[in-house]
């Protein structure tokens, strides 16, 4: 007997909190299959699947490597489904968001699931990786006319070069045309605003919100 | 433990720096009560604060006028920290790995390279080897996820470098550090370090390099900000 819709997207979300991303390509294959709409997989299945692992790592249940594990599955999951999304479901509305790790720092866990999160509600992102260069961030922004730089790092020794990116967008001219959102271990509200960073978010469920904030989307 | 009431100056030190605690301390003529805080809180700020919060709370109830840290930064494990009576001095360096490398007074706020895996003899002794890392993985994960992870978690680094602070002995750990580069695939190399930062702060030669807090003061983490206008 088929599965209903309900069955899937809480198989789905099993899949990703248990890291399994070779099961959840099945279900996901069936799931189209049986006709179901591919945005309501993607956010009520995969996506809150990811909400919770995020959850259970702020509860300090899950490790680094369950939420790395974890999101290879929404990986896996949204391969399958994100070509059957509709025009109408993109969230994001096509807004372009520049990411990447600041230079000095290779810690890059925190941003690549911030990247997968924000690729999910439909921004455009624009990867540059992990020890970027500073002008980097700038130069990709002026090149894609972004509206957001999201940086992150894990070290207090780094930290600094991201109110130095600010100052760079000032001299360059283009700092009214981007918001600037920031996050990483050692990184504060108070560090946002001494640096004069638009947004900070804990983790990547928050940035998802705080995104569609600085952008007007919610 | 407190440290004894006999002593004016109490030191707090991570056990990650031991060698080099240890050979600071016997270049220091005052006598100093010592207490030695676990390695690897590092990647538990909010324990590790905790943790020395208690340990100064001990020292100034003992006695203390003056309670020295061997510990960084640290990922913000230090900010907040105060004491009631006593002046409080530290290293002003985001971590021990940062303080070993400098070798003069500092010139730059990080010496650290991003990609390269710092080890002395403390530090090969820390809790997690990578060399048993993969097979910790397997049993809870499975080989193929197990490949994935250690790419995830250890594919950014590009090098294993041993740091010769002078106080402990090279040979012991470049066996270790061979190890790990072979179980990553990365080159082995060897950079040279000192001990003078926590000299200094044994010695009570509080320069630039020394963080020197007031009683009733908080440890605050722009006060490790170096401009280069210094």
């Amino acid at each position: 007997m088929a599965r209903s819709k309900e069955a899937l997207i809480e198989l789905m979300y099993d899949c990703v909190v248990e890291m399994e991303d070779e099961d959840v390509v099945d279900i996901c294959n069936e799931y189209l299959e049986a006709g179901y709409d591919a945005y309501d997989g993607i956010m009520d299945g995969l996506v809150a699947g990811m909400n919770k692992a995020s959850e259970l790592y702020d509860e300090e249940e899950y490790f680094v490597t369950d939420v790395l594990l974890c999101s290879d599955a929404l990986y896996a999951g949204l391969e399958v489904l994100r070509p059957h999304l509709k025009n109408t479901d993109a969230q994001g509305e096509q807004k372009k968001v520049v990411i990447g790790v600041v230079e000095g720092d290779t810690h890059d866990i925190g941003k690549n699931l911030v990247k997968i999160m924000l690729e999910t509600a439909g921004f455009d992102m624009y990867d540059l990786g992990r020890d970027v260069p500073l002008d980097a961030f700038i130069e990709k922004a002026k090149e894609v006319d972004a509206d957001i730089i999201a940086m992150s790092t894990l070290m207090t020794t780094t930290m600094g070069g991201m109110g130095t990116v600010i100052k760079k967008l000032e001299e360059a001219g283009i700092r009214d045309k981007v918001k600037v959102m920031i996050g990483g271990g050692p990184i504060s509200r108070k560090f946002a605003d001494e640096i004069g960073a638009e947004g900070y978010s804990r983790n990547a469920v928050e940035a998802v919100k705080l995104a569609k904030q600085l952008t007007g989307i919610a | 433990m407190a440290a004894p009431a006999t002593y004016q100056t109490a030191l707090i030190a991570c056990a990650m720096m031991e060698d080099e605690v240890r050979a600071a301390l016997a270049s220091c003529k005052a006598e100093v009560g010592v207490t030695w805080v676990d390695r690897g809180y590092h990647a538990k700020p909010e324990v590790l604060r905790a943790k020395l919060q208690e340990c100064i709370d001990e020292a100034e109830t003992a006695g203390a006028q003056t309670i020295l840290l061997a510990i960084g930064l640290c990922g913000n494990g230090t900010v907040g920290l105060r004491t009631k009576r006593a002046t409080l001095a530290m290293p002003r360096f985001d971590d021990c790995v940062n303080l070993m490398l400098c070798t003069g007074g500092r010139t730059t706020r990080g010496y650290a390279e991003a990609g390269v895996m710092y080890l002395t003899r403390g530090w090969a002794q820390n809790a997690t080897l990578i060399t048993g890392q993969r097979d910790l993985y397997v049993q809870k994960y499975g080989p193929r996820k197990a490949d994935r992870l250690m790419k995830g978690m250890y594919g950014a680094y590009r090098a294993v470098s041993l740091i010769d602070t002078g106080c402990y002995q090279l040979d012991e750990v470049r066996g270790y550090a061979q190890e790990c580069a072979d179980t990553l695939g990365l080159p082995v190399r060897l950079d040279p370090g000192s001990n003078i930062v926590l000299e200094k702060l044994l010695a009570g030669e509080w320069d630039d390099d020394i963080l020197v807090v007031a009683p009733g003061t908080p440890v605050q983490q722009d006060d490790f900000n170096y401009e280069m206008n210094n």
